[in-house]
């Protein structure tokens, strides 16, 4: 059999696990010590670390459901990185940017010249933040959570010592049933040491305090195009760099990108696609970003005033101490779970950015509740078959279940219908015409396998398609159920009719 | 009147039943059956704990008309339209009422109770479940009576509400939707479903296209890669001061039997009169297992993975040393005193030195591979080791296949 001899030079042997890791279980190990110096401990039926769209929602749902329930944040806010430096953020920068924009250009000689107060223009958005938080804070005490502030390290199976944010003594908590929920962070690009001033990441990108004259953004997912998106209507020269051959992330339809690609350089974004950031130069007066052709090729240099890394997001677990209790996380830093959340120490769960799936901040909610329904009733359910993405530009990209590619190299027949805004008459009306829904639905059944929209507010009108998926409707039942007119969502009523049978007004 | 819809919420549940109930009932003086509402997908039965109209009574759209209980809560079963309560029919504290068992009649405000067309088999006295008798003694629901119209209706063993398009394509087709089974989700009946049944389409494409559906919702976690854990700390040994410096190297090792290399080795000599050297075989095993644990990606690696691109796999090169076991030869036991304390036998290793440097590999018998690796790569070691052993002693005729 497989067997272990201890480390060579090491004073303090550790013992490893004697078979496979798979194999692995807890009480193999060393008892873990209790702390002498903890300030008090309290039982809980339920511990959540991280206070975020994943963690709070799970901290409440729990109390409701009458378990006893910590959070424990160390941000010194709850919402973690969406309500804090997220999508709430994000969507206050670019509704207002929008409208700045759209006065600036679009109505411009309807309404009259307009100039624009960063400063305000910022205020707001702490405003919306700062509500927002509180909110969840008095979510928490009306719902009976204990809101720990600190950073949770998990010292033993049923253990966490939290560390305060204000200081004194650490207090430890115990609890029956642990829910980590710690979230992510940005990815840092190899070679680009992220100032938060030069070179910066979503975060910096909410709180810049003047307008660049160039940006480059690199990568073209979902995050960069909504910031650059952001500056671009601010007056900065945005120019996005993506290494792939199409904007908007693995999850949008091939003509979904091409589509919205095209709308943005009409907006004024420049692209570089199928091209590789080699490295970059900081100097004191901006940032020299080397590009080259993804395949290779001869270099060149994007000059900048700021460079806004979004390559990504990986999952945030420093300082949790995973490695206490040999929790695995797998070769991306995501926590290793089942399907019921679980780590291989069965009451120790995860959920959200900091484990598998899409990084969405209603998909972590899901999980949340998921999670708790588990541990109060032993069920609970998340479809991810059903879960919707959504891309806050103007116009903005939503979509739900497949795309075209990967309907089509399942090897499934299958139908296609669109409609364009153009031949929507509330679009029209209101000269925000850009965009087109798609439906793709299995040929036989009908039954709709994914849709896809870019146009005015897709991300509202995305909700009925969830809805439809979720019940297992055909092309046919969305074509065959009433939308108000003049409403947008004709535009989505037609493209069914137009999978399955003919639009009317196209 | 059958109660078609019992997945909605209470409201609209109730709702639905009362406007059908006096929908597709005659207008003038005829009363239309009201039936034990199912208030949750998963009720079968309840309890009626109060009504809250008497017989004569007129009600309005809103009113509460009775209290209904199950085992996991009390509601309320307002009326969606105005009426009068012509007869109750199983009275207040009655239980275990079964969902669709006929409750009460109820007529149009204005109508003469007393002339009223009561609908042909509702008795004329109330039924079983008195409020004395057990729950489980209540009379077995009645086949719900046949709505008159030419609507529609769900099964009854899978009531639900009809999708546009199902309901469209069984009056065209004159079909019953309790003849037919649905594939969707929780057995909802779809459009698919139909046409497999009027042969449209081929029988199984409903039920295969579900179960593709049914994996996609699920959370991906197959074909998970491990990272390398560091080996758990208890958290004493981690308030300790830290050590600088790289973690000690790791000594790994595995006893492999070369009893079914032998075996393999002795067909190959009687088939085609050849005898393949031990060392291919244990060549081909450590490159195949090299393979299988590829090396841990760098920052290239990395920044293809971050950005989709394929990466290409670095085999390992761990490259075990082997010392034969002879048989008889005692191997030391390693105390788990020695263990704990750090202290190593050396006896053990010097043999074993020895061992390789003689080059000897026991080809019947047992050998042991050694490994020493740095502690970041003890995981992919031991993984390599368990492959080595695997392919030797499973299967070690594929090797030279
Ligand atoms: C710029 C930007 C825009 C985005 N826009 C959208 C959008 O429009 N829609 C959408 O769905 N998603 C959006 N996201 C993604 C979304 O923010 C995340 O998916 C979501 O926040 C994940 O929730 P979570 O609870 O898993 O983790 P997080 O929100 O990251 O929360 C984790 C929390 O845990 C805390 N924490 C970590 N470790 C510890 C510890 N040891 N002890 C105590 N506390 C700890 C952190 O401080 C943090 O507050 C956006 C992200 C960014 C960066």
């Amino acid at each position: 059999m497989l067997k272990n001899i201890i480390p060579r030079a090491s004073s303090r042997p550790i013992l490893r696990p004697l078979t496979s890791s798979s194999t692995y279980s807890p009480s193999a190990y060393y008892l873990v010590p209790r702390r002498g110096f903890a300030s008090e401990t309290q039982e809980h039926d339920v511990v959540v670390i991280g206070g975020g769209p994943g963690g709070y929602v799970a901290a409440i749902k729990a109390a409701q459901l009458g378990l006893k329930t910590a959070c424990v944040e160390k941000r010194g806010a709850l919402g973690g990185t969406c309500l804090n430096v997220g999508c709430i953020p994000s969507k206050s920068l670019l509704n207002n940017s929008h409208l700045y924009h759209q006065v600036l250009h679009d109505t411009k000689n309807r309404v009259g010249d307009v100039k624009l107060n960063l400063g305000q223009m910022m205020k707001a958005k702490d405003t919306s933040v700062g509500g927002l938080t509180k909110g969840i804070e008095f979510l928490f005490k009306k719902n009976g959570v204990d809101y720990v502030k600190g950073t949770g390290t998990l010292t033993g199976e049923n253990e966490i010592k939290v560390n305060p944010i204000e200081g004194g003594e650490p207090q430890t908590l115990r609890a029956k049933n642990i829910i980590i929920a710690t979230g992510s962070e940005a990815t840092p690009f190899p070679g680009l040491t992220i100032d938060e001033q030069r070179v910066i990441t979503s975060t910096g990108a909410i709180a810049m305090q003047e307008v660049p004259k160039k940006m480059v953004v690199i990568g073209g997912g979902i995050i960069g195009l909504e910031m650059g998106s952001v500056w671009s209507r601010l007056g900065s020269e945005v120019t996005v760099v993506e290494y792939l051959g199409a904007i908007g992330g693995p999850g949008m339809d091939a003509d979904m990108a091409k589509l919205m690609q095209k709308t943005l350089q009409k907006q004024g974004i420049k692209f570089k696609l199928n091209t590789k950031v080699v490295s970059g130069d900081v100097q004191s007066n901006g940032v020299g970003v080397n590009i080259e052709a993804a395949k290779g090729g001869k270099e060149e240099t994007l000059d900048a005033d700021v460079v806004l890394v979004a390559i990504g997001r990986r999952p945030y677990t420093e300082g949790l101490g995973l490695e206490n209790l040999g929790i695995e996380t797998d070769e991306r830093g995501r926590i290793v779970i089942d399907q019921e959340y679980r780590t291989k120490i069965p009451h120790i769960r995860a959920i959200g950015d900091v484990t598998f799936g899409a990084m969405l901040a209603h998909k972590a909610e899901e999980e949340g509740i998921a999670a708790v329904e588990y541990i109060k009733n032993g069920y609970g359910h998340v479809n991810y078959g059903a879960i919707p993405s959504v891309m806050y530009t103007h116009p903005e990209a939503a979509w739900v279940g497949q795309t075209e590619k990967e309907v089509k190299d399942s090897g499934k027949e299958y139908r296609v219908g669109t409609f364009p805004f153009s031949a929507n008459s509330r679009a029209k009306t209101n000269l925000d015409s850009e965009g087109m829904v798609k439906f793709i639905a299995d040929k036989e059944t009908d039954r709709i396998l994914g849709i896809h929209i870019v146009g005015p507010n897709a991300g509202e009108m995305i909700a009925e398609g969830v809805l439809a998926i979720e019940y297992g409707a055909s092309s046919e039942d969305i074509g065959r159920t009433s939308h108000a007119h003049p409403t947008l969502s004709e535009a989505f009523k037609e493209a069914a009719m137009a999978t399955y049978s003919k639009a009317i007004h196209a | 009147m059958a109660i078609a819809i019992s997945r909605l919420s209470r409201r609209s549940c109730v709702r639905q039943v009362l406007s059908r109930a006096f929908a597709t009932t005659p207008r003038h003086n005829a009363a239309s059956v009201f039936t034990m509402p199912a208030m949750s997908p998963t009720m079968t039965e309840g309890g009626i704990t109060r009504w809250n109209v008497k017989e004569g009574q007129e009600f309005s759209s809103g009113d509460v008309l009775l209290e209904v209980e199950t085992d996991k809560a009390q509601m309320d079963v307002e009326a969606q339209e105005d009426g009068v309560m012509a007869k109750i029919l199983v009275d207040a504290g009655s239980k275990g009422v079964r969902v669709g068992t006929k409750i009460a009649v109820l007529a149009e405000q204005g109508d003469n109770i007393a002339t009223l067309e009561i609908p042909a088999d509702v008795p004329s006295s109330a039924p079983s479940p008195s409020p004395s008798s057990s729950p489980k003694t209540s009379e077995a629901p009645k086949p719900a009576q046949q709505a008159p119209s030419q609507q529609p209706t769900a099964s009854k063993k899978n009531p639900q509400t009809l999708l546009p398009s199902v309901s469209h394509l069984l009056h065209l087709h004159s079909l019953n939707a309790s003849q037919i089974t649905g594939t969707g989700p929780k057995g909802r009946l779809l459009k698919g479903d139909v046409l497999a049944h009027i042969k449209a389409i081929p029988a199984s494409s409903p039920s295969e296209l579900q179960k593709r559906i049914t994996k996609l919702g699920k959370l991906d976690l197959s074909n998970i890669k491990l990272r390398p854990t560091p080996a758990p700390q208890a958290a004493a040994e981690k308030a300790a001061p830290k050590k600088t410096g790289p973690p000690p190297p790791q000594d790994l090792e595995v006893t492999i039997s070369m009893k079914e290399v032998r075996k393999v080795q002795d067909r190959l000599q009687q088939r085609l009169g050849s005898f393949p050297p031990v060392t291919v075989f244990i060549d081909k095993a450590l490159v195949q297992a090299n393979r299988a644990v590829p090396k841990p990606p760098g920052v290239d690696e990395l920044f293809n993975e971050l950005v989709g691109a394929p990466n290409r796999l670095v085999p390992a090169n761990f490259a075990p040393k082997i010392v034969p076991v002879f048989p008889g030869e005692k191997k030391e036991q390693q105390d788990i005193f020695d263990i704990l304390s750090g202290h190593t036998q050396t006896g053990f290793r010097e043999k074993a030195a020895r061992g390789s440097k003689e080059g000897g590999i026991m080809g019947n018998g047992d050998n042991v591979f050694r490994l020493t690796v740095e502690a970041s790569d003890a995981d992919r070691g031991m993984k390599f080791l368990e492959m080595v052993k695997g392919l030797l002693e499973k299967q070690p005729g594929m090797l030279v296949m």
